[in-house]
């Protein structure tokens, strides 16, 4: 596969309009890395493989709008993502070459198993690829694999574990930087007026961060992991993107990012949506 | 501090968001039907409820504020014809947030009341100091027991 | 923030906020917090001499900031701001605590707290006074044109005095003719006159005019827009019609509740409404026996709350009719309450009674029973003043049922974005101060659309809602909010979620001149909901007036008193 991929881009890099081709290459220590190939002879460095975990989509709003186009490959995840990022007008359709890359399941870091950010895999259906290494479905098996929840905990329990998972949280902001649908030019999180978050580094400043995260995330997330991955602390962050998007699942029907066309569950209504605040307090 | 300071009862604080045209007119009612309640909260008025976005309500809460009372126009009564949606949709969410840190819920809540409710309003408040008390001071908050009397 | 200086202005309201606030206590605490350059207290801050000061102060002490500690906004606000536009200070650099309404008069026993209270709101004001920057309203212009939605007496009230002022008028009837209720009615009463002598030269005079465009058997589509140019699509028998109007008069109207089943009504022959027994009347009937009336039939009860107004008058009116149309007839009155209100109804109550008209008291959980096998025979009734059950013989009986609003009016309600109470009549948008207008600019309500009125009150209302409705047309523009949101474009994302939920559709996301996507406000479509506002991730688009930054400030001060993160 990866000479079909190497024969793609070089095709593509022979377009005038062509600005350049994002894919994945090997780095130090047996990792793989985003690559930026703008040269054919760069082109050799592509690879394809069960350690290409970076969502190549987050680089593409910081390209700045123009008529040039720019190649990347997406597996299933980045595909949904790009559907977002589409939807957000951060990238126009007709200024990507967008190959497909038919993932069946990455591999947890340093082990022969396939990664849990992998499990309940969802490729959108409907979208069209320039082209692709394979039929870009998603994998038998991974779509009904269970992945772990809060829902056994306890209230008790689940502050216990946050206050203990935020105790190892150093504000380091790179589960921000590594998310594709964080692109605001300036964070509110960085905001100075108002400076909403200050860089004391107490349980209070880091619920505010990781709330905020999670609430603007919410119906965007993807389920790509990065976040997690990224984390020098090893902070259990997909445990709370899942649980919401469950929550968005049971309460309004809303099946995920860029799957299908649900609507956004913040930026919509029903005129019947439940409604727990009538009433007294129970 | 002389011990009397330390020893003074725990008076919870609320943050309450009352929009222009509906809940915020029934506060007035309310004042001016001189139904009395207790002291322990602080309008902040805005003109739509629409308006209250999350941030504010972590903010709050995260801050050691000890309950934040969102209120609103009774869903199909928004001045502004579909604001309230929004509120409902938004505090969803946001209690299932705190769900998920198990944390907070009883803190935060939402209520409708339209200009002409001044009982409601006051029933509400009454009741939100009341499970405020009962919970206790917000665990994060900076000191305890700092609102008198 | 540049040299801020606020000053701020506590009020006593005599004994109202004095009586039970420590406002010398209040005074200095508020002296001590930062940026406050100045602080007084007044008798009565809205009165000419409060008003006086202010202005005196903000030029004494060079005030850029005015903050009032008093009672609720929303009945003072603009005089405060208008003092302070007199002498030069932007009217939007004003901010208003409430510390009666909010305080004084809900704490009455706590006075410590209340206190506290009024000193921590003031505080409040002052973090959200001293980031509040001077705002602008845009204006739009207006058409001199008004759509009147119903031809009864208050429509046709308002389109006569419009057209008189020179305005064109838009009459959209759904009926085939004018008159409304009013020209069902047989005779009117005090006078005793009848009701087509009143009706008819209305109707004519509105016929004549050249202001004034009729369309009948026509309904009203679609209406979009705002204040100053609505645009109004009508359904005729004609075809579809379009214009485009600057003010919209809702004037509905109402019809008398046909209670189907209630008291047999529409199963056994002789039980009627009243407006079928002015029927009956205009028809020329003259020979009746015994009639029983049924007041309240239909009102008053847990499905229909409310006491329909002229039900009575109505009912006192006909009885005493019958009466004299056929002496030999005895005619009863069986009611709850009699509501015979002001000089004139009373009068007529009496003579009513002197004309022989029974008047019997029964209660709602013990209603009368009307009898009969297809055509109705008797009444039993339990008389409360004797204890007793009676029955009376009936040959017909009148249910004197309360108005209920036309259809349509929730169809109406969605397309003008104005509100409706769950009998469906419209909500004006103050009961005392503002009873002709909706909360929606440049829409107004006349007559029983609103609730029951008699044909003076609707002549009155639509007369008052064409006086409204004139404002805007004869200034011919009307200045529009000014708290509404703005994007900051280096901050901007162009995500487009302010567009996706704004409810007037006043925000696009559109290229700008580099071709990047921001997010742009349509300053006369926005209402300053501040929608927008929240969900933008980042604050790009903030609603001026209501900042992010500005509530941020209270939240902070509130959180921790020495703000130290807003400075």
């Amino acid at each position: 596969m990866e000479d079909l991929l190497r024969k793609l881009a070089n095709e593509f890099l022979q377009r005038p309009d062509a600005e350049c081709f994002i894919g994945y290459e090997e780095g130090p220590n047996g990792s793989v890395r985003p690559a930026f190939i703008r040269r054919p002879e760069d082109i050799h460095r592509l690879v394809w493989n069960q350690k290409c975990y970076p969502n190549l989509t987050a680089y593409l709003p910081d390209f700045p709008k123009q008529k040039r186009v720019i190649g990347i490959t997406v597996k299933g995840c980045d595909a949904r993502a790009l559907r977002e990022l589409i939807r957000a007008h951060q990238v126009e359709r007709h200024s990507v070459y967008v190959v497909g890359l038919p993932c069946t399941g990455l591999k947890t870091p340093g082990e022969d198993r396939i990664a849990e950010r992998c499990f309940g895999c969802v490729f959108p259906e409907a979208f069209q690829y320039d082209a692709a290494l394979g039929p870009m479905k998603t994998p038998d098996g991974l779509a009904r694999t269970e992945y772990e929840t809060l829902d056994n905990l306890s209230n008790k329990e689940r502050r216990e574990f946050w206050k203990l998972e935020f105790e190892k949280c150093i504000r380091c902001d790179a589960c921000r930087k590594i998310c594709y649908a964080c692109f605001c030019p300036e964070c509110i999180l960085d905001s100075t007026q108002p400076r909403w978050l200050s860089r004391r580094q107490n349980l209070g400043e880091k619920l505010f961060f990781h709330s905020v995260r999670a609430l603007h995330l919410v119906g965007r997330c993807i389920g790509c992991g990065e976040c997690e991955r990224a984390c020098p602390a090893g902070v259990r962050l997909m445990l709370l993107n899942r649980y919401l998007q469950k929550q968005l699942e049971d309460l309004f029907g809303y099946r995920g990012a860029g799957i299908l066309e649900d609507a956004p569950p913040l930026l919509t209504f029903l005129r019947d949506d439940p409604d727990p605040f009538t009433g007294g307090f129970e | 501090m002389s011990s009397e300071n330390k020893s003074k009862a725990y008076q919870p604080k609320i943050l309450v968001f009352a929009c222009n045209w509906c809940s915020y007119a029934g506060a007035d009612m309310a004042g001016v039907s001189r139904l009395q309640m207790p002291p322990n909260c602080r309008v902040i008025r805005v003109m739509c409820s629409a308006r209250v976005r999350p941030e504010m309500i972590l903010s709050a809460l995260f801050k050691g504020i000890d309950a934040v009372l969102v209120l609103g126009c009774h869903p199909g009564d928004c001045h502004y014809s579909e604001g309230n949606y929004y509120t409902r949709r938004r505090g969803i969410i946001l209690k299932k947030l705190f769900d998920a840190f198990g944390m907070m819920q009883e803190r935060f809540q939402i209520r409708w009341i339209s200009a002409a409710e001044g009982v409601r309003f006051s029933e509400t408040i009454r009741e939100m100091v009341e499970r405020v008390a009962r919970l206790g001071p917000n665990p994060l908050g900076k000191d305890h027991g700092r609102f008198t009397p | 923030m540049g040299k801020v200086r606020i000053g701020v202005f506590i009020c006593h309201c005599g004994s109202n906020i004095g009586g039970f606030i420590n406002i010398h206590n209040v005074l200095e605490y508020t002296r001590g917090l930062p940026l406050v350059k100045h602080t007084e207290d007044n008798l009565y801050t809205c009165s000419d001499g409060g008003l006086s000061s202010i202005k005196e102060k903000i030029t004494e002490h060079n005030l850029n900031r005015v903050i009032v500690a008093a009672c609720t906004p929303r009945t003072h606000e603009a005089l405060f701001r208008r003092a302070c536009e007199e002498v030069g200070l932007n009217r939007y650099l004003f901010e208003f605590v409430n510390i009666r309404e909010h305080c004084s008069w809900i704490h009455m026993n706590e006075p410590e707290a209340a206190t506290e209270k009024a000193m921590e709101l003031i505080r409040l004001g002052v973090m959200k006074a001293a980031h509040l920057v001077p705002l602008e309203a845009a204006s739009t212009q207006v058409k001199p044109a008004t759509l009147i939605i119903g031809g009864g007496a208050s429509g046709l009230s308002a389109a006569v005095n419009l057209a008189n002022q020179g305005f064109d008028v838009h009459i959209v009837e759904q009926t085939g003719k004018l008159g409304g209720l009013a020209s069902r009615l047989w005779k009117l009463m005090p006078g005793d006159r009848l009701a087509h002598e009143f009706v008819e030269p209305l109707v004519n005079t509105v016929k004549k005019s050249k202001h004034i465009k009729i369309y009948l058997n026509s309904i009203v589509k679609e209406i979009s827009g705002f204040i100053g140019e609505f645009n109004i699509e009508v359904k005729t028998p004609q075809g579809k019609k379009d214009f485009s109007v600057g003010t919209v008069i809702v004037a509905t109207g109402a019809r008398e509740l046909t209670p189907i089943g209630l008291y047999h009504h529409g199963e056994l022959q002789g039980v009627l409404t009243q407006l079928e027994l002015e029927q009956m009347l205009k028809r020329g009937r003259k020979r009746f026996r015994n009639i029983v009336f049924i007041n309240c039939a239909g009102a008053r009860t847990p499905d229909r709350e409310y006491c329909g107004r002229l039900c009575c008058a109505t009912s006192i009116k006909n009885a005493r009719y019958l009466r004299e149309i056929s002496p030999s007839s005895s005619v009863t009155v069986l009611q709850r309450d009699v509501m015979a209100f002001g000089t004139e109804f009373e009068l007529e109550y009496r003579r009513a009674q002197d004309a022989g008209v029974r008047f019997i008291r029964y209660e709602p959980d013990r209603p009368p029973e009307v009898i009969g096998e297809k055509k109705v025979s008797s009444v039993r009734v339990y008389h409360t003043l004797s204890g007793e059950e009676i029955m009376l013989p009936a040959s017909m009986v009148v249910l004197t049922t309360p108005l209920i609003p036309n259809e349509g009016a929730a169809e109406l309600s969605r397309m003008l974005k104005v509100p409706i109470d769950r009998y469906n009549f419209f909500l004006e948008a103050h009961l005392k101060l503002r009873p002709v207008e909706f909360a929606t600019d440049g829409v107004y309500i006349a007559g029983a659309a609103r609730f029951p009125v008699d044909i003076r009150e609707a002549v009155a209302q639509g007369i008052a809602a064409a006086a409204k409705a004139a404002a805007p047309m004869t200034a011919g523009e009307v200045i529009l909010e000014a708290t509404i949101a703005r994007t900051e474009p280096l901050l901007c994302s162009g995500c487009g979620n302010c567009e996706m939920v704004c409810p007037f559709a006043a925000v696009e996301v559109r290229k700008d001149d580099k071709i990047q996507n921001k997010s742009f406000v349509n300053a006369v479509l926005c209402k300053g909901c501040g929608a927008c506002t929240a969900v933008c991730p980042n604050g790009a688009i903030q609603q001026l007036g209501f900042t992010d930054h500005q509530i941020f400030s209270m939240i902070e001060t509130m959180a921790f008193e020495d703000g130290s993160d807003v400075f």
